[in-house]
Order: structure tokens, then C-alpha cells, then sequence
């Protein structure tokens, strides 16, 4: 029937007309098959999607227009199911049409039975299933990338606990770092401060002390009170000394030095100190590792080191004190001085409060728990870094990372030899102090040596009195003086004045934002205290002797030793 | 758990002559309901799903030991040791005529008579021999497989999404028998249609019936015909059924063979 021919019968009212227009142009495909799956009958939307003619079908088994995929899905599931369960539905199959293409399709089939049961016939409803097929694919692909997902998630969740953890532990170790560090600077204010007024006590004691000895009549039993006397008055200013070292406020004379050198120049100290307890190494460098530090305050560093490293290992073991340039696992560059024992380490507790001034696990007075706080002042005040890695029962490794002079260095120049004192040839000093006792001690000393003294008890009298025409050969001036001119400021006015005025300046601890550049542009040296009388003296003349003044705007990259001449 | 368990056997029949049916690729013991009742009479029946099929316990499925249809013939005669089965008949459709072959080798007192139904010892053409398939055909039909068509394994088994844990389901609404899990599926098609099993055929001793549709595409005539040759006097029926499933389609006629060759039952 045609077209034309059913719209005819349709408009007629046809009711077998009407129906054949039902089976032939419905949405959907019809086939009617025998049971053993040969095509009877079949639709014209069938035929206009497949492009195969009613007549070529007909007689044809349906698995015929299958894939070699279909033909076995046919034969194992499909038609068994069917027999089995009379109906087979949504089953996707690919048909193959006349021109080679091949539509993608959803099968319902149903079994028609007759009177005794067996199969008469089987229809079957074919769906186009072109956007089914691509929804299934999306479908698929969602389903896998949501598997993906949830495997994701599940690896997340598995490591999240450990990685909160590990934050929190970053956290806590962070502000207990940051608890530390301050601490330290507090610790840090409080010496300071306390060793910068034990500092002016042990000068006058120590000067008493000289003065006293020198009128005291021969007596030995008086001179050995006398001499115990300035022996505890020492050994306070080393105690002194290592807690302004802490306080970071010791005055450094940085100098470029061979590291190497440094070490070599102590090792017999060090090997004395060891005392056959121990093996002492050295591994040094064959280039040289030129380091930008104060020399002496190394040097202590070092020894520091080395006993507590001797006291550590009281079974023996080795030593090892090495140097080298350059970056250590990684670590920043610059010039890393280590002392690694092989002794009993320390515990976490004891680990934490090594830095602390005062802190010692050792027995009363053998340590007084002053070595690495020294220590660690003179390297973070020398632009440093230090660290240690120590465990209980596993050796101590101790690293100090001091700034890289970046220099090629000159050959080592010979010490200058010392100078005998000798009495004044009549230069007069002008004495600058706010601390009266140890002005006096100054002065008294100074006067022994037969210099004319004047003094002054700031800053500003002291300009006063230059300005008012005063004429003396040399300025003694304490750095921290309360007032308007600090010792510093007063050096360069004085100088300013009177350019060819020697100066020499005295501190037992800088004023924070201060630091000794200042005093040899100044044109001027340093001497520490607490000093010695003998030590004022040889300053004084080295001075008073040296040809060469230093020009008040020269800033000479290093200062002068404070016995040693002028370089 | 008991091989009986795993294999989800069945044992009906009044007779004292063990009759085991294997089921073959796709379905499960379910392809044997219009067959069995002929029998129950004079046999006992034994009826079991392959593993990975139908009831059987799919946590017991390993791929490497079901890689080869060896691992489904010592299932086989687990089971039937399990039965006390001795001097029975195993009735093997499809690859479970290869199975079944290959269990009676091993274990030659197991049975005394094996009937093949649509058996097939390799499905790919090799030279002369004619498997029905091309290499590149079988490949087809494993990538078809692992591309995880819904339509298939949807029919199949509960895979649409988000339903596993409602298997019941997709069992209700689309279809009821046969259904196992997709990725077995897979595996098993491997490892039916790869096999090669021509050379055991020659070692069968047990008597012996090849039971050949006349139009099988997955076993054609030329195969029913190889395996007559190969398998020392064995009996070729060429059955007028068409299809693979003649137990399906044509169980009388079947059924008719069946007794004809059976010793007890001829007449
Ligand atoms: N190399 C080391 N091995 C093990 N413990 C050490 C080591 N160095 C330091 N310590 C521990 O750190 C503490 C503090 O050391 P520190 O040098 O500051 O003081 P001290 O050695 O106790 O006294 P001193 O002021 O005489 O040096 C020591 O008491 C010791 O417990
Ligand atoms: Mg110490």
C-alpha cells in the first residue's frame, strides 16, 4: 500500500486500514519472527531506518543483520532467555543496514505461544537508540569518573588524619620556636643589663685592687689576700664577659681571618683541654675559609665547645672540630664550624635549654652553664647561625655557621710584638666618665704614669671643656654615658675640633644601634672593659706613640687589637 | 563451603545412574528445565552452575585459575567425587561439552557415556580447520566486552548506576534468568572463545554422542563434524533444530536423541 493509497483509506474511516497505518508507520520498528528466528513480517519504519526492503528480510534470520558480537549475544543469551522466560526486553543491539552503516537499536522481544505451549511466534519492537547510546556512554564515563572521585576521596581521607597531625605539630613546633626566641631575648635584656653594671663594679675593684698592691707594704701574707682578691675579681670578669657575650652586646672586632688558621692557632689550647680524655681530629679545608669574625671570641667559642664536648665523653671517643666553606645539605652558605662528639647527647628536655645562661645538668661548680650561651650570643651577633643534633647516647653534633669573608686573603701578617711601658713624656688625657669609681680608677692609673689628667663626667662637659680651648693629647671616654653625647658622638665632635686628637674609647657593652665602625671612623680605639691598669696603660701608648692618626673620615674595614699597635 | 554450595548443585531423579547436565556459556542450570523431567524417572539428576554463573558463589571466582577450561573441569569433578558419581552420564552443552571432555579424560571412571550438545574444541578458524570465527571476529567480540556495554551487561546483571545496592531491582524489572556479573562475563567469553582443546578429543574413551543443530552459528555443522571424526567412535545426530540451544528450542527432539543412544533406554 502507498502513501497516497492508506491517507485515502484513513480519511474513509478504514478500520483495517487504520491499523495497518499503525503497524507500518510507527514510531517504533515491528518484526514478527518464526521461532526458530527468521523474519515473517516487518514494518516500514523498520525498513526506512535499515534500508533493507521488506522483501530481502523476510525469510532472513534476524541475527543476520547482527556483529559477530550480536550473532554470539543472540545465540548464548538472548534466545535462550527468550525461550526461557518468553519475553527478553531493552536489549541493545547494532543493527547492520544496506549501505554499510550501522544504527544502534534497543530489542523487546515476546514469545506467542500456541494451544500446547510451544513458541508460534516471537514479535519484536525495535527503538532507535541513537541518543539512548550516548546518554548510556555519558553515563558510563560519569560513573567512572565518579568511581575515580570517591577513590580520591577515600586516599584523602585515609591520609587526613596524618597530614592534620603533621600541621599541628609544624604549628606547635613554630610557637614553640617563637617561645624560645623570645625567652631568649628577654634572658638576653636582663644580662645584659646586669653584666653592664658588674662591668664598672670589677673595673673599680680590679683597679683598687692594682692601686692597692702597689702601696702596700711587702707583706706576703696580705699579698696573698690581695692576690686571691684579684684572682675572684678575674675570673667575675670572664664570667662577665661570657654573659655580655650572650646579651649580644660585647664589642666585636670583626676581622677577616683564615678559619683554618683560627684553629690551628688553638689546637694546642684545645689538645691540653682534651687531655688524653679524648681523640682530638681536625679536618680542615686545603683552600682556605676566610671568615669575618672577632678572632679571641672564636677562639672562646671554640674551647667552649671543645669541653663540653671532653666533658660528654668521659669513656673516651673522638672529637672532631672541622671546617669548610659553602653550602652543607643544603644549608645556607657561609663558613660552618662543627665540634661532633661521639659522647652521651643530650635529651630532648636538656636539648631545649642549652642556650640558657646559667642552665647546666653539670655538678656544682664544675660548669657554671655559661659555655654555649656564649656561644650562641657571639654567633648571632656575628651575623650567624647555630645548630645542634644531639640524642641520648648517640653523640652531639654541634655547627656554626659564621659569615664568608668573600675574600682572598693577604698572607698573616706577624703580630706586632708588644710594647713596654714607659712613663708619660708629659701628653696630657682628658678623661670622660659618668661613673665616678671607675673615672678614678682611670685616672689614678694614668697619673701613676705620670700623665697630667683632666677630667669631665659627661659628654657635654667634656666639649665644653675643649671648646673652652682646653689642650690635651688624648680622649678616654666610656661609649655609654647618659646625656645629650653618648662617648661616640663626643669622639667625632672632639675630633672635629681637634683633628689631631687621639681617642680612645672604652665600653663593656654597646648601646643597642651602636656599633664600633662609628669609633674607627672616629679615628679612634677600642679598649674593653673591665680592663686591667696595664692594659689602660699599653692603649694609652700606642696611641700617644703612633705616627700615623687615622683620618677622621676613613673607615677602615677592621679596628686595632687593644694591645696591638696601630696597622 | 561445600563445592555443592559453591557450584549452587541440585540433585533430584529417582533412578541410582548419576546424570550430570553443564550448562554452557551465558546462562545457567535454568537451560536445562525443559530436558531434566525426562529423565528424573530413570536417573539420578545432578544439575550445577559454572562458577561465575547463575547461583554459584562469584567470591570464589579466581580469574587465574578460571583462565583455562581446565579450572572448570576441576570443579567438575569436585563435584561429582562430592556425588560419588561413578560410570554416569554428563551431558555438556557448549563450551561444557569441552569441560565435560576434559573431566572425563582426567577421571575416566566418572563416566561412561558423554553427551555433547553444539560442542565446539576451538572456535577459531586455524588453517583447514573451520571454527566458525576469524581471529579478528573473537577480537571484536572482547573489545565489544570490555567497551562494558550497558545494553548487554545491563541485561545481564544490576550494573546501571548507583543500583548495586539494590540488585533485586534490575533483576524485577528487565530479566530474571541467567544473570551474573559483568566483568565475569567478560572473563569467561575469554576464555571460552580462545580455547583450544582438539587435541582431547582423541583421548575420550568413554561412549560417546555429539548432538549438532544444522544451523549454529557459534558451533556450524563443520565443527559437529570435526569433533565426530576426532572422538573414537563417537555417534554424530544432526539435529533438524536450528540455533545453539537445541535443549531450548527443540527439547523433544532433543530428549528423542538423547534416549535413542542412551544404552538403558534404547529400544
Ligand atoms: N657536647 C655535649 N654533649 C652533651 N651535652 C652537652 C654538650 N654540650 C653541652 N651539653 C649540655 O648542655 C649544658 C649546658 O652547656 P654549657 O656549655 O652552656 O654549660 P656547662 O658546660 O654546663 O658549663 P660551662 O659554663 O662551664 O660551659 C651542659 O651542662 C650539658 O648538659
Ligand atoms: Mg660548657
Amino acid at each position: 500500500m502507498n502513501e497516497q493509497a492508506s491517507r485515502e483509506s484513513l480519511q474513509n474511516g478504514d478500520g483495517a486500514a487504520d491499523f495497518q497505518d499503525l503497524f507500518e508507520n510507527a514510531p517504533c520498528g515491528y518484526l514478527s519472527l518464526d521461532p526458530e528466528g527468521r523474519i515473517t513480517r516487518v514494518n516500514r519504519t523498520f525498513t526506512s531506518w535499515t534500508g533493507h526492503s521488506g522483501e530481502t528480510l523476510v525469510g532472513r534470520r534476524f541475527l543476520d543483520l547482527l556483529s559477530v558480537a550480536g550473532k554470539i549475544f543472540y545465540e548464548t543469551h538472548f534466545a535462550p532467555m527468550l525461550r526461557m522466560q518468553g519475553f527478553f526486553n531493552e536489549v541493545a543491539f547494532d543493527l547492520r543496514c544496506a549501505e554499510g552503516a550501522v544504527i544502534p537499536v534497543l530489542v523487546n522481544a515476546v514469545e506467542r505461544l500456541d494451544g500446547t505451549g510451544r513458541a508460534r511466534s516471537i514479535r519484536m519492537t525495535i527503538l532507535a537508540a541513537s541518543d539512548r547510546r550516548k546518554y548510556e556512554q555519558e553515563l558510563l564515563e560519569a560513573r567512572r569518573a565518579a568511581e575515580r572521585a570517591s577513590r580520591e576521596l577515600r586516599e584523602v581521607n585515609l591520609t587526613l588524619e596524618a597530614r592534620v597531625e603533621e600541621a599541628v605539630q609544624k604549628r606547635l613546633r613554630a610557637e614553640e620556636a617563637l617561645r624560645q626566641a623570645q625567652k631568649m631575648e628577654a634572658i638576653g635584656q636582663l644580662t645584659g643589663g646586669v653584666a653592664h653594671d658588674f662591668n664598672n663594679l670589677l673595673t673599680v675593684i680590679l683597679g683598687s685592687l692594682e692601686l692597692l698592691q702597689r702601696r702596700m707594704p711587702p707583706d706576703p701574707i696580705l699579698k696573698r689576700f690581695a692576690d686571691a682578691a684579684e684572682d675572684a675579681a678575674r675570673r667575675g670578669a670572664q664570667v662577665n664577659a661570657q654573659l655580655l657575650a650572650f646579651s649580644r652586646r660585647q664589642p666585636l672586632q670583626a676581622v677577616t681571618v683564615d678559619a683554618r688558621e683560627v684553629v690551628q692557632g688553638i689546637s694546642g689550647l684545645l689538645e691540653r683541654t682534651v687531655n688524653g680524655v679524648a681523640t682530638l681530629e681536625f679536618k680542615l679545608p686545603q683552600q682556605a675559609i676566610p671568615i669575618h669574625v672577632d678572632r679571641n671570641q672564636l677562639e672562646m667559642a671554640l674551647l667552649n665547645l671543645v669541653v663540653n664536648a671532653r666533658d660528654a665523653s668521659p669513656g673516651g671517643g673522638r672529637i672532631l672540630v672541622e671546617g669548610c666553606r659553602g653550602m652543607v645539605d643544603g644549608s645556607p652558605a657561609g663558613i660552618w664550624i662543627s665540634v661532633i662528639d661521639e659522647g652521651e647527647g643530650m635529651t630532648p628536655e636538656v636539648l631545649e635549654r642549652v642556650f640558657e645562661p646559667f642552665f647546666t645538668t653539670k655538678a656544682m661548680g664544675a660548669g657554671t652553664g655559661l659555655g654555649l650561651s656564649m656561644v650562641y650570643g657571639f654567633v648571632r651577633q656575628s651575623g650567624g647561625d647555630i645548630d645542634i643534633v644531639s640524642a641520648r647516647g648517640a653523640g652531639t653534633t654541634i655547627r656554626l655557621r659564621l659569615p664568608d669573608a668573600g675574600v682572598v686573603l693577604p698572607p698573616t701578617e706577624e703580630a706586632s710584638p708588644l710594647v713596654e711601658v714607659r712613663p708619660s713624656d708629659g701628653e696630657s688625657i682628658l678623661v670622660v666618665d659618668d661613673d665616678s669609681a671607675v673615672r678614678a680608677i682611670a685616672v689614678s692609673t694614668l697619673e701613676q704614669l705620670g700623665y697630667p689628667i683632666h677630667q669631665a663626667n659627661s659628654g657635654e662637659a667634656a666639649l665644653r671643656l675643649l671648646q673652652a680651648g682646653l689642650k690635651v693629647d688624648l680622649l678616654f671616654t666610656d661609649v655609654a654615658m647618659p646625656g645629650r653625647l653618648n662617648g661616640i658622638e663626643l669622639a667625632r665632635e672632639a675630633r672635629r675640633l681637634r683633628p689631631d686628637l687621639r681617642i680612645l674609647v672604652t665600653s663593656g657593652r654597646l648601646p643597642e644601634g651602636l656599633d664600633l665602625d662609628a669609633v674607627w671612623a672616629a679615628g679612634g680605639k677600642f679598649l674593653s672593659k673591665p680592663f686591667h691598669p696595664l692594659e689602660l696603660a699599653l692603649s694609652v701608648q700606642s696611641l700617644l706613640d703612633g705616627e700615623n692618626q687615622l683620618p677622621s673620615a676613613a673607615a677602615p674595614s677592621h679596628g686595632p687589637g687593644t694591645a696591638a699597635g696601630t696597622p | 563451603m561445600s563445592v555443592l554450595r559453591r557450584l549452587n548443585a541440585h540433585v533430584s531423579g529417582s533412578g541410582s545412574r548419576a546424570m550430570v547436565f553443564a550448562h554452557g556459556y551465558g546462562c545457567d542450570q535454568n537451560m536445562w528445565r525443559f530436558v531434566v523431567p525426562a529423565f528424573r524417572d530413570e536417573y539420578r539428576i545432578v544439575t550445577f552452575d559454572l562458577m561465575g554463573a547463575g547461583g554459584s558463589d562469584l567470591s570464589a571466582y579466581q580469574p587465574e585459575k578460571y583462565a583455562s577450561l581446565n579450572g572448570f573441569s576441576d570443579d567438575l569433578i569436585a563435584l561429582c567425587q562430592e556425588l560419588d558419581v561413578e560410570g554416569g552420564v554428563l551431558v555438556g552443552h557448549s563450551v561444557s561439552a569441552m569441560i565435560g571432555v576434559l573431566a572425563a579424560n582426567r577421571e575416566p571412571d566418572l563416566f561412561d557415556d558423554l553427551i555433547l550438545v553444539g560442542p565446539s574444541p576451538r572456535y577459531i578458524n586455524d588453517q583447514s580447520y573451520l571454527g566458525g570465527f576469524a581471529e579478528t571476529e573473537i577480537a571484536e567480540l572482547l573489545e565489544f566486552l570490555d567497551s562494558n556495554h550497558m545494553g548487554w551487561a545491563g541485561s545481564m546483571a544490576p550494573l546501571i548506576m548507583g543500583n548495586t545496592d539494590r540488585p533485586e531491582l534490575a533483576g524485577e524489572l528487565t530479566n530474571s534468568f541467567c544473570r551474573t556479573d559483568p566483568a565475569i562475563l567478560k572473563h569467561f567469553a575469554r576464555t571460552t572463545f580462545l580455547s583450544d582443546n582438539r587435541a582431547d578429543l582423541r583421548k575420550v574413551q568413554a561412549r560417546c554422542l555429539v548432538l549438532q543443530c544444522s544451523e549454529d552459528v557459534i558451533a556450524p555443522l563443520a565443527v559437529g563434524q570435526y569433533v565426530h571424526d576426532a572422538i573414537p567412535g563417537s555417534k554424530l545426530v544432526i539435529l533438524r533444530a536450528t540455533g545453539h540451544c537445541p535443549n531450548l528450542s527443540a527439547p523433544d527432539e532433543t530428549i528423542a536423541a538423547m534416549k535413542a543412544f542412551l544404552p538403558e533406554l534404547a529400544s
